[in-house]
């Protein structure tokens, strides 16, 4: 709980390190100014943090001298970290909570040039420190019993290779198929003439990876296979979910770790639409390698048409081009009518080759219009890109190699399992760089191979293994250390309006119906703190960004007042300072765990102490470390200046920008641009 | 639920014109789902009012507006202000006006509809309160509401792809939905029956309605 | 057939009733106290027409009443088909102009549900809708054939007065263009039910939709129990028809007609000879009793379609 009133409990270290800090401020007058707070029971200047044995006196004579908080002020607090946590934390057993690092280094003195402006600000920024860690609470771990098995959902090669993968990492995998029982594992040769310079020795190739994936996979000890018809239902979170098999094993869910979801490519096939063609003269892709298999005489003249309505991948490309070899050995006369050949990866230019060399015409950039002649054989009319003649050609069967997503298959998984955002275009992981290579949104929860559109051959099996890789460091033990700083919903004041159960990025909200309020998951919490800025009731607390804990942040008199992301505007400002831009001491930089958690009464609160100028700074919002809360930043922000603007203000009094986290240039200038025409 | 939305910040600073000490008061019910008049949004309201006028804010929240007894705790403030802003949906802003006869009470929103939650920060119409509810016969879709002209034997001629005339990219025409309704439910034949004209008494156009339990009211 | 055997007797009714294929137009009344336009416009369709519908507040647009525009175009020779929509009255203000427009010589009545008051000049007004086109049919009907009022009381003077009923043919719209396809039989349907006599039908383009759609009337019967009377409305611009292809709910404008209209020499011209033909194809239609010209402003044409069509040749 917080300090009670009168209580001097706080103590500080300051580091001295002499070719850093020593120089850019007075540590005699930081030491006498903070000495004179009623709440710090002592101060210890220190030559050098890095020094463990220095380091633990310092320490120790703080607690000595009463002190059961402390602040710690020195260069790049990470840093020292680990002599900090050794000795703070492990040795002295002051709970990490009621720790407060304050950046003396890149944020004041390097940021601000001249000597007695940088010392001041270090004052005010060590107060901060001192104010903040009297209003902490004590966190506490523990440790969770956890599942280890992992849940591996679908038949595809990916699937496989992640059941591989984590068997041989000690997992115990369930694989449950809810594709084609009949194609479990299945490699389709016939789709991947590229993996070897000619056909024979591709085809042995795929031959070999398919023989090899079965003797991993089939009596393999810690895997075990269930056939379903459908996606299963998955409830709870990582470390504890439940899969449920009601037909294979009813009441009885199975409980695992982690999810990886390796099923077939959401997308259906779409048709070509030849109005009075005989029946069996168009298919797909499906059907093409139907006929190919059946062992029956192949159609002579072939057309295959791809990026007919929507643009196909390189994927797509690979298997019109494998199956037009194929096809062009056995005397089949094809052409391909395509926007693009896309061969952007290894082994897809040599086929392209290898496949004009058979005689496959390849159109470009031509748009077929297909039609029946009378007697209901299908005919393309297109204008020829070399000599802009107008040619038709009949042809004794047309493929359509596109695909498109397929929605009620996409929500056929994320109706199924709750809180899964999917991406565009027939993917389960959202376009986020943070997300790569294989996660989702939510925490525990993967997707592989064709889940991911990344249903190419090499690709899929890179996935699986990656799978595996991730679900390892993420349960590397039967049990799984558990934080307590979650965001946290008071039952009392919740109204359940169900807001941050739509809106968490992760997933990690549920409703208690027993108690009646919403409830977020302690392991699935990314401590994004966005549930916090939109409850309407203020129900949601995030342990260390408090009210009160960001009013102290803001301070009695904030000039400009920049909310910096610690995923983009924090280490951006370390590296301007580090690289030698110094800035006006005027900006209070607040750190938020996202732009997201910024509460427009925050901001609003910053403008009534006197702020000229609050500026958000979080992540581009394509690129939000925890997907949604840039963009909801930069929502709020918009629709703050427009209540400015209505209420006769100035709307530049607010703003929001996104910036990587090494846009040190970037964050100079909006800082610049924040901070001129309000200098005192 | 009741759907309310905030008005423009310059009506509600015209209304506070003159007014020297001010409660913004938010309401915990409807309003605080629909985004539009919790305590957070008293918060920034009044933080804004804060800055762009001379007046003294002080803001409060209570449970409801619409039952008197949650006014309790904020009586006190309320005698010290020469003016009150209710964030509550326009039931709430007349019982504040009731409790608090003697100071001017002014709306900060703008009461909008009953309707359901789309979606987060998406609402749409689908209740009247027409008092004679007749959704068993239309499949759960009601004609008053989802159509714009509130017919009964309809759709009328403007009814193109599913979407109204009066806004096709916006609304649905309703009486699609309830003829795609009934037919999933096998009961088109319910549209082949005239039905007769509504009794508007019911609803408003018979004066502000009352409900008594007798088995409830003013039994002590 | 002596007047008593009729239900309103106007002419209208009559020569449907003799078997004849009729011909109406309509005649938009002017936005101003105008009397000179309006006798211009019936001038125009007089000799050329069987009866004449005047518009009520079209588009939510004010213009002069379809009541009082019909008694002048009465006063004029000209037979006055006069139209109510649902949105502006309530069945008290239609229950009185019913009894009104019956005593000032007006024998037939097409109700019609209205567009809604957000297409026209006044966005801001409340509509009424307390009847729907269905609901006004009946209570038509109602007055004439049960004598009654729409709160079920006799329509006398007293107890002990002789009871004197308006007695009107009443017609409706049907839109079979309109959304959703499969139910529109069933509307009309519905309002022969109620009491309908005779229907005008949107304008048609598309001629295959319409002839399907006569072919679902004709299997329930309907083309027996009440009068069709197919719209069509000539093109008179390029800009016309593309508006009407792209921004008309309700309408269906085939794109080979715009292009005929697009290519044109005399797009004009064109427009009176489509709309020419599509008569020629629609009297090919068994169950259509006749055709209903709305020349949208453009009165003028009428005459020239009507004697092009070979329709004059019957009056």
């Amino acid at each position: 709980m917080q300090s009670s009133g009168k209580t001097k409990d706080v103590g500080i270290i300051l580091c001295e390190c002499p070719d850093r800090l020593g120089q850019r401020l007075d540590f005699v007058k930081i030491e006498r100014e903070l000495r004179r707070m009623p709440e710090v029971a002592d101060v210890q200047r220190c030559t050098d943090l890095c020094n463990r044995r220095l380091a633990e006196l310092a320490v120790g004579n703080l607690l000595q001298n009463g002190a059961t908080r402390i602040v710690v002020g020195a260069c790049l607090p990470d840093h020292i970290r680990r002599v900090l946590d050794d000795v703070l934390l492990k040795k002295a057993h002051v709970n990490e909570a009621l720790c407060w690092a304050v950046n003396l280094n890149e944020q004041c003195a390097r940021a601000i040039a001249e000597r007695a402006a940088a010392t001041e600000k270090i004052v005010q920024q060590l107060a901060v420190g001192v104010r903040r860690v009297r209003l902490a609470t004590p966190v506490r771990r523990h440790r969770r019993r956890i599942s280890t098995d992992v849940a591996v959902i679908g038949g595809t090669l990916a699937a496989a290779q992640a059941a591989i993968g984590l068997a041989n990492l000690g997992h115990r995998v369930h694989v449950i198929n809810c594709d084609d029982a009949s194609e479990l594992f299945a490699v389709s040769p016939e789709y991947l003439a590229y993996l070897a310079e000619n056909r024979e020795s591709a085809d042995e190739l795929a031959r070999r990876a398919g023989k090899e994936i079965a003797e991993q996979t089939s009596g393999n000890r810690r895997i075990r296979f269930y056939t379903v018809d459908q996606f299963p239902l998955v409830t709870g979170e990582l470390g504890n979910f439940r899969v449920s098999l009601p037909s294979v094993k009813p009441g009885q869910p199975l409980r695992v770790g982690a999810v990886v979801i390796a099923t077939e490519a959401p997308t259906q096939p779409v048709p070509v639409d030849i109005q009075g063609a005989s029946p069996g003269t168009t298919t797909n892709l499906d059907g093409l390698l139907h006929i190919l298999r059946s062992k029956g005489t192949l159609p002579r003249k072939i057309a295959i048409l791809m990026d007919q309505g929507i643009q196909q991948d390189a994927v797509r490309s690979a298997q019109v081009l494998s199956v037009a070899d194929r096809l062009a050995r056995h005397g089949t006369r094809v052409s391909i009518f395509c926007e693009h050949v896309r061969v952007a990866a290894w082994g897809l230019e040599a086929l392209y080759r290898r496949v004009r060399e058979a005689g496959v015409l390849v159109l470009r950039g031509v748009t077929p219009q297909t039609r029946a002649d009378t007697s209901g054989g299908p005919l393309i009319e297109f204008t020829d890109p070399i000599t802009g003649a107008r040619c038709i050609e009949q042809f004794d069967l047309i493929v359509s190699a596109d695909h498109q997503p397929d929605l009620a298959a996409m929500a056929a998984v994320t109706t199924r399992i709750a809180g899964l955002r999917s991406g565009p275009a027939a993917s389960f992981q959202p376009n986020n760089v943070w997300l790569t290579p294989v996660l989702t949104n939510r925490p525990g929860i993967f997707a592989v191979g064709a889940a991911r559109a990344r249903a190419e051959h090499r690709e899929a099996l890179t996935d699986g293994w990656a799978a595996a890789a991730e679900v390892h460091a993420l349960l590397p033990s039967p049990t799984l250390e558990v934080v307590g700083d979650a965001a946290a919903v008071d039952p009392e004041k919740c109204v359940l309006c169900l807001t941050c159960l739509r809106i968490c990025p992760h997933g990690a909200v549920a409703i208690d119906h027993d108690r009646g309020a919403a409830v977020i998951s302690e392991i699935s919490c990314q401590r994004c703190g966005t549930c916090v800025a939109e409850c309407p009731a203020l129900a949601i607390h995030l342990p260390r960004y408090t009210d009160q804990e960001t009013a102290v942040d803001i301070g009695p008199a904030p000039k400009v007042v920049v909310f910096a992301c610690v995923n983009s505007a924090i280490p951006a400002a370390d590296l301007a300072a580090e690289l030698g831009m110094a800035y006006s001491p005027d900006v209070t930089i607040v750190r938020v765990p996202c732009a997201g958690q910024v509460d427009p009464r925050a901001v609003v609160q910053a403008l009534n102490a006197g702020a000229r100028r609050v500026l958000l700074l979080g992540c581009h919002p394509e690129s939000c470390r925890y997907l949604s809360g840039a963009t909801r930043a930069s929502k709020r922000a918009e629709r703050l200046t427009l209540a400015l603007k209505e209420a006769g203000l100035d709307p530049a009094l607010v703003s929001f920008a996104g910036l990587a986290a090494n846009e040190a240039h970037r964050f100079l200038n909006l800082i610049e641009t924040a901070t001129e025409g309000t200098t005192t | 639920m009741i759907i309310a939305e905030r008005k423009p910040i310059t009506e509600i600073k015209g209304y506070l014109t003159g007014h020297r000490r001010v409660l913004v008061l938010g309401c915990g019910g409807c309003v605080t789902v629909c985004l539009a008049g919790g305590a957070r949004e008293v918060a920034v309201l009044a933080g804004l009012l804060r800055i762009a006028g001379e007046a003294t804010i002080s803001e409060a929240t209570i449970e409801r507006q619409c039952d008197a007894e949650f006014f309790e705790s904020v009586k006190k403030e309320a005698e010290a202000c020469d003016a009150i802003l209710s964030m509550a949906c326009g039931v709430g802003v007349q019982m504040a006006a009731q409790i608090f006869s003697s100071k001017p009470v002014y709306p900060a929103l703008n009461t909008k509809f009953m309707g359901t939650n789309d979606g987060p920060g998406q609402w749409s119409e689908n209740c009247l309160a027409c008092g004679d509810c007749k959704l068993g016969i239309f499949g759960g879709i009601c004609p008053v509401t989802r159509c714009s002209k509130s017919l009964l034997n309809g759709p009328c001629g403007g009814s193109s792809k599913g979407k109204c005339e009066v806004d096709p990219e916006h609304i649905e025409c309703g009486w699609q939905l309830i003829y795609d309704r009934l037919r999933t439910l096998g009961r088109l034949d319910v549209l082949e029956k005239i039905e007769p004209p509504r009794d508007w008494s019911k609803t408003h156009a018979g004066g502000p309605r009352r409900l008594l339990r007798t088995d409830v009211a003013n039994l002590i | 057939m002596t007047n008593a055997q009729y239900k309103s007797g106007s002419n209208l009714e009559k020569k449907l009733t003799a078997g004849h294929f009729v011909v109406t137009a309509e005649l938009g009344p002017p936005k101003s106290a105008d009397a000179d336009l309006i006798r211009k416009k019936a001038t125009l369709l007089a000799g050329n027409v069987d009866a004449v519908n005047i518009t009520d507040n079209q588009t939510a647009i004010v213009r002069v009443c379809s009541l009082g525009v019909a008694k002048l175009i009465l006063d004029l020779g000209l037979e006055p088909i006069m139209q109510m929509t649902c949105r502006d009255r309530n069945r008290l203000a239609m229950q009185a102009d019913i009894l009104g427009a019956y005593l000032l010589g007006i024998r037939n009545l097409v109700c019609l549900t209205g567009d809604h008051q957000s297409f026209g000049n006044h966005p801001t007004a409340r509509c009424v809708y307390d009847l729907d086109s269905v609901q006004l049919i009946r209570m038509v009907k109602d007055m004439r054939d049960r004598k009654v009022f729409a709160c079920g009381e006799d329509i006398r003077n007293s107890k002990k007065s002789e009871i004197k009923e308006p007695r009107m043919f009443i017609g409706a719209a049907e839109n079979p263009f309109a959304d959703p396809f499969e139910f529109r039989v069933m509307r009309l349907q519905k309002k022969i039910e109620a009491g309908v006599d005779f229907i005008q039908t949107q304008c048609i383009y598309d001629m295959q939709r319409f002839a399907r759609w006569m072919e679902l009337a004709r299997d329930r019967g309907l083309h027996e129990r009440c009068y069709i009377l197919a719209g069509v409305t000539p093109l008179k611009s390029v800009g016309m028809a593309r508006h009407m292809r792209d921004q008309v709910a309700g309408v269906i404008l085939p794109d080979s007609i715009v292009k005929r209209m697009e290519t044109a020499a005399d797009p004009k011209a064109e427009g009176v000879r489509i709309c020419v033909e599509q008569i020629h194809q629609l009297r090919e239609i068994k169950g259509i009793a006749g055709v209903h010209i709305m020349a949208v402003e453009w009165e003028e044409k009428v005459p020239e379609i009507v004697k092009e069509s070979g329709l004059r040749a019957e009056r």
